[in-house]
């Protein structure tokens, strides 16, 4: 370390200060922008809460096929915990114990086989969605939706490959 | 995003897919009967990446970055079972350069790496043989295959 260093960290550092300055200051400004992320996050969890409600169709329908389903929906929950963050949010599929009346479902096709690729083609569409709206999100939202979108086209191969 | 950053972006990914391609060479020759063939494809479609991603860099006037001579393996691959950890391990790294890089650039060049994490995290999973809920995010993962 050499004697320039510090003289130009505290550059830095002032510059820090300036900046989170600007930060604390914004508040005040009234009129809070909203996040264009923050309605595509709660976009996207509504869809994600859409596969969730199928899979529980799917398996109230062909309950032989829980313990198949089971570990997949339980990573749609999480995406859509993730896609809610920590905000105090109410998920609109909760289920597990849901004693309340379950929002009417979705129509499962008849069968277990017609019922595996049911699944396989709206998590392949599920996939393709969150490519599109990877594109139109900030970066971190975007790493995010790429992953989740990733999960969705792992569930239609491993489905796929069941049916 | 600048075009600099592009190629940084896609000098990285290259620099996964080198590693990855070195692996599949180490676990290749402890594979047998059809993991062998799926890791033999796998090695193939991973070269022609690599391909991919030198000619993206040097039309956006890069100069791609070579192989290493050899790479750190995380751990020793003595048997078939480890052999279909390493390649596991192999495309969840991958995965998870091909994350950062959806971060990291806007627009076609974001959709190609999406395209390139959902590769990576269908190989992982076949190898694991079942999803994990997050492929390519590190920081999400409860406990990620670390070893055999």
């Amino acid at each position: 370390m050499r004697e320039v260093h510090p003289s130009r960290r505290a550059v830095l550092a002032s510059a820090g200060a300036l900046v989170l300055s600007g930060c604390l200051g914004a508040p005040d400004q009234a009129e809070p922008q909203p996040d264009p992320d923050l309605r595509l996050r709660d976009r996207v969890a509504a869809e994600v809460d859409e596969l969730v409600r199928a899979y529980a169709a799917a398996t109230a329908a062909v309950p032989a096929l829980t313990g198949r389903l089971a570990p997949l929906a339980a990573e749609h929950q999480a995406h859509a915990a993730a896609l809610r963050g920590p905000r105090a949010g109410s998920s609109a599929t909760t289920d597990a114990g849901g004693s309340a009346t379950p929002p009417a479902g979705p129509a499962v096709p008849a069968g277990r086989a017609a019922t595996v690729t049911w699944l396989a083609g709206l998590e392949r569409r599920a996939a393709g969605r969150r490519t599109r709206q990877a594109a139109t999100a900030g970066p971190d939202l975007a790493r995010l939706l790429a992953s989740v979108g990733a999960c969705e086209s792992v569930h239609a191969v491993l489905l796929g490959a069941d049916a | 995003m600048s075009r600099a950053g592009d190629r940084r972006a896609l000098q990285d990914l290259l620099g996964a897919e080198h590693a990855v391609v070195y692996g599949y060479g180490v676990a290749g020759a402890r594979l047998s009967g059809a993991a062998r063939d799926r890791a033999e494809r796998a090695w193939t479609a991973h070269r022609a990446r690599r391909d991919q991603l030198v000619a993206m860099i040097a039309e956006r006037g890069g100069s791609p970055v070579p192989p290493a001579a050899s790479y750190g393996l995380p751990f020793r691959v003595r048997t078939e079972r480890e052999a279909r950890s390493l390649v596991t391990v192999l495309e969840e790294r991958l995965a998870a350069s091909w994350a950062d890089a959806v971060a990291a650039v806007t627009g076609d060049l974001r959709t190609f790496a999406a395209n390139g994490l959902t590769g990576a995290a269908v190989a992982a999973a076949r190898w694991r043989g079942g999803s994990v809920p997050f492929p390519g995010l590190p920081e999400r993962q409860a406990g990620s295959a670390d070893g055999p």
